[in-house]
């Protein structure tokens, strides 16, 4: 999953990335509204967490404008004066969350997961798929009942196909989603990927899509 | 007695009205009295020329008088109109109403151009005399003529028309009076009105004082709408400085929080207890700084259904998972008078704690009884056993430490409801949760213009 940060403070915005990365996520970092809003035009972000009180640009506008064009992910706002009236504010701009500082990171990180839970419109807080269970806030993997190691990337991989299932990815989206936005796209690494993957598990739980992508689980009959 | 401008203003008319009639009487009474002493003098001087016209000299040098004024007044005696011819030191003739008596003239006191004398006469009664020497052909000595009126004519005169002027001008000077009370109650009535908006403006129903006045007062007017809008632009930096101090503080504060993590314990929790310490000071600091400003200066008025409506629509998208049945009772009439902010910092709490621990339902109210607002906020949740209760109003007290809101977030809503003299109750709700109730002032009723 990868989520972008807009906070202004260096210290604050560089502890939230490795917190965030310690639990696997993908950061992006913008330090300033202009730069945050930019990158999150642009870059399909799976959540964005947003600070209110940003330089050039501040955070209800930046929420506003991506609201008005469409831009639809969850956003989690950071509030440093906690008034309701700054919350209401935020939820009116189309924020999903709101927390106030100063903040305990387990916090941040519980209301992170279910606002990613919520989009993908699981109430469960561990993603099943046939014999497979991911915990993504215990970052624990079980086949059959057994834990199986993985790395980041195949985590993150696994992740991403069990938060969308039945839905066909593109080696395109994928790298979207679990690398940040400096990686190379003409890496053949997504394929190494997958087949790491279905060698640990098993090789039928990701199905290849010809010219098309990856899926886990059957196509919605409805989509 | 208060010093009033409509006093003072009485009092100097009344003193110069005063002054003014009085002088006038004193020049009206003067001219009358020349003109009643005209009247008289005329009329003895006719008679006295009538005299000089019937003064004969007879063939030995003998005077004669050859007829005698015929008015009556000569003929009663004591009348004060007497006249009297003498030659030398005879006396020739004389009224009849001077019986025996003399007027006391001496010839030498008598010009031959004539002389108007002021004496008393029998009695010691004044008389004015009219009186001429001439000198009739064929005669040594000179003959004087003496008529007089009684002077006390003219002082009647006088005193009766002094007190007609006395009467008129009483009654002038009460209508004059009543047309300065009139002018000045007209005068000052647009200052009633600039007291009006005033209180129109304390009241919280305007921001300015709104109407024309007359010139001299519309400057004042202007001042006080620039000091108006200066205090507002204070109380604006003010706050938005209060707030860039939480930003400032608020973002450091989370990062010393979460860097503890990487220091051992029991470093690690003194680090965490005194940030969250900290943090609970700024917090409570700042809501202080933030009401305080303007409570009590300017009456503000604050619908409490908005802030209700924009709170419930939060609660829904942050209680989002727990599908919370919000029931809102808010009368229509129900305003708050006080900040916005602060009734929102208010309910957002009560209702947000509330939300949290309901089990599915919510409801808040508000009622209005007599001066005060009673909003009522009630949970389904587990409540608060009555004996800790009242330790949950107090700062920094947090009751279950595993899930943030109640303790910090009901000190606060105590607090701020105790600068507005008001307060916070809780009690068990009927729902089986916990009941908290706001108390807070009323926005006075609108003013009513008094006409």
């Amino acid at each position: 999953m990868r989520l972008l940060v807009v906070e202004d403070n260096t210290e604050l915005a560089r502890q939230l990335k490795a917190t965030l990365e310690q639990e696997l996520y993908v950061v992006d970092l913008a330090t300033d509204g202009q730069q945050g809003f930019h990158l999150g035009n642009t870059e399909p972000y799976d959540l964005v967490i947003l600070d209110l009180g940003l330089p050039l640009l501040d955070g209800l506008t930046i929420l506003r404008r991506w609201r008005e064009t469409g831009r639809d992910m969850p956003v989690l706002v950071l509030t440093a004066r906690g008034t309701w009236r700054e919350k209401v504010a935020g939820l009116r701009a189309g924020a999903d969350d709101y927390l106030a500082k100063p903040f305990e990171f387990e916090e941040l990180l519980a209301r992170v997961e279910v606002l990613l839970r919520r989009a993908g419109g699981s109430a469960s807080n561990v993603l099943r798929h046939g014999d497979i269970e991911l915990d993504p806030v215990g970052l624990r993997i079980t086949y059959h009942g057994r834990p199986i190691n993985l790395t980041a990337y195949e985590f993150r991989t696994l992740d991403y196909l069990m938060r969308h299932p039945g839905k066909v990815v593109s080696k395109t989206e994928l790298i979207e989603h679990i690398y940040d936005q400096d990686f190379d796209l003409d890496s053949n690494v997504i394929e190494v990927l997958i087949n790491r993957l279905r060698g640990k598990l098993s090789p039928g739980c990701i199905v290849t899509r010809r010219g098309l992508g990856y899926q886990i689980g059957e196509s919605d009959p409805d989509a | 007695m208060r010093d009033s401008l409509v006093i003072r203003i009485m009092l100097l008319s009344a003193i110069w009205i005063g002054i003014a009639l009085m002088v006038t009487a004193w020049i009206l009474t003067t001219i009358y009295r020349d003109h009643s002493e005209g009247y008289y003098d005329n009329h003895v001087q006719i008679h006295l020329n009538e005299l000089v016209a019937a003064l004969e000299s007879g063939p030995s040098g003998q005077v004669e008088l050859s007829s005698r004024p015929t008015d009556p007044n000569y003929s009663k005696a004591g009348s004060g109109w007497y006249w009297e011819v003498r030659h030398g030191d005879r006396l020739l003739a004389a009224s009849r109403s001077l019986g025996n008596s003399r007027l006391d003239i001496r010839d030498r006191d008598v010009s031959i151009l004539g002389s108007v004398l002021n004496a008393p006469g029998p009695n010691l009664q004044p008389l004015r005399i009219h009186a001429v020497k001439t000198t009739l052909p064929g005669s040594e000595s000179p003959v004087t003529i003496l008529a007089s009126a009684p002077a006390v004519h003219v002082a009647e005169d006088v005193r009766d028309y002094g007190w007609h002027i006395f009467l008129s001008f009483l009654a002038l000077g009460a209508g004059l009076a009543l047309a300065v009370v009139v002018q000045v109650r007209m005068a000052l009535r647009p200052l009633k009105n600039v007291e009006l908006a005033i209180a129109r403006v304390r009241e919280g129903e305007r921001e300015q004082l709104d109407g024309r006045f007359p010139n001299e007062l519309q400057r004042l007017v202007d001042a006080l709408n620039d000091l108006l809008q200066h205090n507002a632009f204070l109380l604006r930096r003010a706050r938005q400085q209060v707030g860039d101090l939480a930003h400032a503080l608020k973002s450091p504060l989370t990062v010393i929080k979460n860097e503890a993590h990487s220091i051992p314990e029991p470093q690690a929790g003194l680090i965490k207890r005194e940030v969250q310490d900290i943090a609970g000071n700024v917090e409570h600091y700042l809501t202080r700084a933030r009401s305080s400003g303007n409570n009590h200066l300017l009456g503000e008025r604050t619908p409490v259904c908005t802030v209700v409506d924009d709170l419930v629509f939060a609660m829904r998208s942050i209680h989002h998972d727990k599908a919370i049945q919000l029931q809102t009772d808010c009368g229509q009439g129900c305003v708050f008078g006080g900040e916005q902010e602060d009734l929102e910092e208010m309910i957002g709490n009560l209702l947000d704690n509330a939300c949290k621990w309901a089990a599915g339902n919510v409801r808040i109210s508000c009622r209005q009884i007599e001066r005060a607002l009673h909003i009522r906020i009630e949970d389904d949740g587990p409540g608060i056993p009555a004996s800790q209760q009242e330790r949950a109003l107090q700062r920094g007290v947090r009751l279950e430490s595993s899930s943030p809101g109640y303790g910090l977030g009901l000190a606060i809503v105590s607090e701020l409801a105790e600068l507005y003299d008001g307060s916070l109750k809780l009690c068990d709700s009927s729902h089986g949760g916990l009941c908290a109730t706001l108390i807070l002032p009323a926005a006075r009723s609108p003013i009513q213009e008094t006409s």
